[in-house]
């Protein structure tokens, strides 16, 4: 047994309130195994890793036992807990960027493991399953020879050149040779276990993938143990043995990773399962009038450029785009994340002024509902201000526009109390519902959702997305919803159309 | 190395705009050179006569061409005050005092705002915390003068460590100069010393929660090691920035504390030349200062360049 | 954060409401005529008549401090009004108009920036004169480019957020997203500077008065009173000290109401 955790308890003390993240944990791990634990924002499973690590913040006290190869961990000092630091357990972190020392090249900054943790000489060879002798030894290496282990570890996580960005700066790097560099200086005491923290969460899809094979591979090569902590069940199912469901603090699930997934016990589960698997909504092609008819479009932004006397560039999103959203249709747009999306819902709303082609609406002002649900309110503003606001531009009496506005809350079934809270106050979900409000609160029978569920947990997203087809339907709205998430869009979505078909050639 | 070259291209700009500025500044001035040579009782005719004698009667452009050939070369003309004294050796006389006082004072600041700074950053128990911000925010906020006054009754006429108005410049005896501008030296050393221990402070412990000083702690480094090895060079990197504010307000500060302990410097020259409305000594000690501000500012920014490597050359 | 919790922001208050309240019944009533000379009061120290002692005219140093105070208030709120609601105003056009109004206005704010404020205060000084108004307009000058660099900066951050998007879709007029829906979150660092602003115009006013370019006699000055007591160290360091006090407790009240501003989120 590796790793043994019982009865885990930690609570954050502010001076309001305290709470419990990881409320009674007990789970093992095996040696060579990779683990997911999964849960979404809140759920404690970073917060396990953070323990063992001795890295919890100094407001949070915990108890309970994590033994690790038999030696409990909790109770150690800080100088006991150091020496394994680094050296047996490591961790890779969310943000590669700011997990770097920016002032330090990478090269020196990985080089660094080794100056930590000298080891003694009897304490030399371990044998990989493999069969090749990895060497753990670095006692008293020269300069020369850490340099040439870093650049073997570089190589062996599959960074190009080297040598050259052995010189490199963190902000040199992108995203995805960041967090190859953290894996390697993760492995450079060849670790017991690696604790990988939505290590690719950071990173753009393609890239994301890419550092999931490595650490599969580094599981497979050198036989060193990951547990990995996700919100993304994607992630869990492609890359670990066994996996571990956390919910508000306690495991709901556990099992191999096919056993969850097959057969899962728990309703918590289950709704995580259910929102990435494909499902597909039952409609009929709607016919009828159009609600918004969009002809030949091209968007494009103005960059200035940075040297004197250089002409601006302009950069073409799309280019010759068609298309119409009937009245009383879901149309789905779906594009890459950083495909300029954005840009063509801003341009039909008559935000963003660059482009050319034709947009008519056939419906009263077009309302938005943004991706971030906590910039698109105004933080200094109580909801109900917030949401008054359009009837006051519309000249509504005080006491109907007090009327319309409970009215509305009900709708996207908010309490009434909060009215009177300011937006920091509310969740995600709930602000996403308020922002749903204000975009219909103007009476406008035609909404553009601009990823209005990505950026909540999945089963927030679950929600939100049943409210917004309860209104459409309710109130016989045409939306066009944008998203990069086919899974989403197909779930909500009547029709389909994708940017790729009209993106530039270059 | 274009960068350097571009930076010093800008430099000279500035430089030339501020000369416009303050020419132009000082001619459209109602008491021009003629009046304040000969007395607002002079006649008419007569202040003509030497308008015509000093060119003041040509077009500005013209005279600001001639005035900046001339002050190239280190020439701005005579006092108005002292008759037959030129600008130049008023400035250059006193030029020495002032900025061994700024030397001094910039040595202060930077020897002891550092490591109280990190003491202060340091203090974790609430008490120790506000004991500390408090000394600050009151040393912060004594104006340099009052703190020079205060200064001259203790050392000067309770002990006797030096005495005010005897003053020994550093040409002839370079240590009793020392010896005695390290008094006004506190005076405008010290509250810059808070301001600086503050900005530093609030820094360290603006680095002290960002993600890299976990990854330095998960590292497995000690306390130290995080602090000194991760945390202080990335807390010093703003620093570099807030010391050329810090080096502009000794100068200022320094005009007003030379006028209190009678340091024979600068300052004290601009204060006579703007109470007698000797206009070519302000005019010339302001590009001075101008001059000097604009150099500190590449001087930082040069450092800055050197010391962050997201800084790109 | 509740007002409680912020121990600063009320300590602050408390100080720098006591030093206004002296300094405003200061202009109407001080226990002492301030004008009146009587030489056989000069240079009495401290005692329960005269708390403060007296000058070398036989002044009450009380009542010449709470004078004193009154100008310096009168000096730095007018100062700070002027120079923020300038300041606030066309740091807002710049940053929401954007282009070459905006490069022009913080070019010329950073060449004004560079130069510490008391060696500008002193040249516009040298051209306007000395005297209480003139030192109001130089020093209220001298804070435009701080409040315009500050507003304009909260500005460019607010104006592309996405609820100033969302006011342009509900049909909020130009005025209304500036005034109603920007405003109220720049309001708390505008304020926070304002302070700090305050204390640099007090600590510029005393500055310039102590080299005698400031308020001229008959206004009451604290920096002229420390000038006139350096001749009198020796008889009666009193006479230096208690102007000198009474600028430092005034400027740590409004540094703690500013560090208390901060802490409310």
């Amino acid at each position: 047994m590796l790793l043994k955790v019982e009865d885990l308890k930690v609570q954050y003390n502010t001076a309001e309130k305290t709470s419990y993240a990881v409320k009674g944990v007990s789970f093992e791990m095996e040696r060579g195994e990779i683990l997911g634990i999964v849960g979404e924002s809140g759920s404690g499973k970073s917060t396990l890793g953070l323990t063992m690590m001795g890295l919890l913040p100094s407001h949070a006290s915990y108890s309970g036992h994590v033994y690790f190869q038999g030696r409990d961990v909790i109770p150690m000092s800080f100088e006991e807990l150091r020496q394994i630091k680094g050296d047996e357990i490591s961790v890779v972190f969310q943000e590669p960027m700011t997990s770097l020392n920016p002032l330090i090249k990478v090269g020196k900054q990985v080089e660094e493991m080794l100056l930590l943790h000298l080891k003694d000489k009897d304490d030399a060879m371990t044998e990989a399953p493999d069969g090749t002798k990895l060497n753990r030894h670095h006692e008293k290496l020269s300069k020369e020879e850490r340099k040439k282990r870093v650049l073997e570890m570089f190589e062996a996580v599959e960074l190009p050149k080297p040598e050259e960005t052995y010189k490199k700066y963190p902000h040199e790097l992108s995203g995805g040779m960041q967090q190859r560099v953290m894996i390697a200086m993760a492995l450079m005491c060849e670790p017991e276990i690696l604790i990988a923290d939505e290590p690719t969460t950071a990173l753009d899809a393609d890239i994301q993938d890419q550092i999931l094979d490595l650490l599969k591979s580094i599981n497979a090569k050198r036989g060193t143990s990951i547990m990995l902590v996700s919100h993304d069940l994607r992630v869990i199912r492609r890359v670990c043995h066994k996996a571990i469901v956390m919910y508000k603090g306690e495991i709901v699930e556990r099992g191999t990773v096919e056993d969850i997934f097959e057969h899962p016990q728990d309703p918590y589960t289950k709704s995580l399962i259910a929102a990435i698997t494909d499902e597909k909504k039952n409609s009929n092609p709607i016919e009828g009038e159009a609600a918004l008819e969009v002809k030949d479009l091209s968007v494009y932004y103005v960059k200035k450029s940075e040297k004197l006397g250089e002409k601006p560039k302009k950069n073409v999103i799309c280019k010759g785009m068609t298309f119409d959203v009937k009245k009383g249709e879901i149309l789905g747009l779906v594009g890459k994340s950083g495909s300029g999306k954005s840009s063509i819902s801003r341009a039909i709303l008559g935000l963003h002024k660059d482009y050319t082609g034709e947009i008519i609406h056939h419906t009263d002002k077009p309302q938005m509902i943004f991706q971030d649900s906590a910039a698109s309110l105004n933080p200094a503003r109580k909801i109900g201000w917030i949401l008054e606001e359009p009837l006051k531009n519309k000249k509504v009496e005080p006491a109907e526009r007090k009327r319309l506005v409970k009215e509305m809350m009900e709708r996207v079934e908010l309490p009434e109390e909060f009215l009177d809270r300011y937006p920091r106050q509310l969740s995600g979900g709930q602000k996403q519902r308020v922002n749903i409000a204000l975009a219909l609160m103007s009476g406008s029978k035609f909404i553009i959702a601009d990823e209005p569920v990505s950026a909540l947990d999945v089963s927030i997203q679950e929600q939100i997305i049943e409210l917004l087809l309860k209104l459409q339907k309710d109130l016989d709205l045409s939306m066009l919803f944008i998203s990069h998430d086919r899974a989403v869009v197909e779930r909500i979505c009547d029709r389909v159309i994708h940017m790729e078909d009209w993106k530039p050639v270059s | 190395m274009k960068y350097i070259l571009k930076k010093i291209l800008t430099l000279i700009i500035a430089l030339l705009v501020i000369s416009i500025i303050v020419f132009i500044a000082f001619s459209v001035l109602p008491a021009d050179a003629a009046i304040s040579k000969l007395g607002t009782d002079a006649t008419p005719e007569r202040i003509e006569a030497l308008r015509e004698q000093l060119g003041l009667n040509r077009p500005v452009l013209e005279r600001y061409f001639w005035w900046l050939a001339n002050a190239v070369r280190g020439n701005f003309g005579e006092s108005f005050q002292y008759t037959g004294v030129s600008v130049t050796s008023l400035i250059a006389s006193r030029l020495g005092n002032s900025a061994l006082l700024s030397l001094i004072s910039f040595v202060m600041v930077v020897v002891f705002s550092i490591p109280i700074g990190i003491f202060s950053a340091k203090r974790k128990s609430f008490l120790g915390r506000g004991a500390m911000t408090t000394v600050t925010q009151i040393t912060m906020g004594i104006p340099s003068f009052f703190l020079g006054v205060l200064l001259t009754y203790l050392f000067s006429l309770v002990l006797h460590w030096f005495y005010i108005g005897r003053y020994t410049p550093p040409s002839e005896n370079f240590l009793a100069a020392c010896g005695y501008l390290v008094f006004p030296a506190i005076a405008i050393a010290l509250p810059k010393i808070a301001m600086t221990v503050k900005f530093l402070a609030t820094s360290i412990r603006s680095e002290l929660h960002k993600d890299y000083v976990r990854t330095a702690y998960a590292k497995g480094n000690t306390r130290n090691g995080v602090f000194y090895g991760h945390v202080l060079k990335n807390s010093l990197v703003p620093v570099i920035t807030f010391m050329g504010i810090i080096v502009a307000e000794i100068v200022a500060g320094s005009i007003i504390v030379e006028k209190v302990f009678s340091v024979p410097g600068i300052g004290t020259l601009l204060i006579t030349a703007i109470t007698n409305r000797d206009y070519p000594v302000v005019e010339a000690v302001v590009l001075l200062i101008a001059f000097f501000i604009i150099a500190i500012n590449f001087v930082v920014d040069m450092i800055y360049q050197a010391v962050d490597p997201r800084v790109k050359l | 954060m509740k007002i409680k919790n912020n121990p600063s922001l009320i300590i602050g208050i408390i100080i720098t409401g006591l030093i206004l309240l002296m300094a405003i019944v200061g202009l109407f009533w001080t226990p002492y005529s301030t004008t009146q000379m009587d030489i056989s009061l000069k240079f009495a120290p401290p005692s329960f008549a005269h708390i403060f002692g007296c000058d070398n005219f036989g002044r009450d140093i009380f009542s010449r401090v709470m004078q004193g105070a009154g100008t310096t208030f009168l000096v730095s709120l007018s100062t700070i009004a002027f120079g923020m609601v300038t300041g606030t105003i066309i740091g807002f056009l710049a940053g929401y108009s954007g282009g070459w109004l905006d490069e022009v206005i913080m070019r010329a704010n950073d060449v004004i920036n560079a130069f510490p404020s008391l060696l500008l205060a002193l040249v516009f000084v040298s051209f306007l004169g000395s005297g209480l108004l003139n030192i109001i307009l130089a020093l209220g000058i001298l804070f435009i480019p701080s409040f315009a660099r500050i507003a304009r900066s909260e500005m460019l951050r607010l104006k592309g957020m996405q609820f100033v998007q969302s006011a342009v879709l509900i049909g909020d007029s130009r005025g209304r997203i500036i005034f109603s829906q920007i405003l109220p979150n720049a309001y708390i660092s505008i304020l926070s500077s304002a302070a700090v602003g305050f204390n640099n115009a007090v600590i510029a006013e005393a500055g310039l008065s102590y080299l005698g370019l400031g308020v001229q006699p008959p206004d009451a000055s604290l920096g002229r009173m420390i000038n006139e007591a350096g001749s009198f160290l020796m008889q009666a360091p009193w006479y230096a000290i208690f102007p000198g006090v009474a600028i430092i407790v005034l400027v740590l009240g409004v540094a703690l109401i500013s560090d208390g501003v901060s802490k409310i989120d």
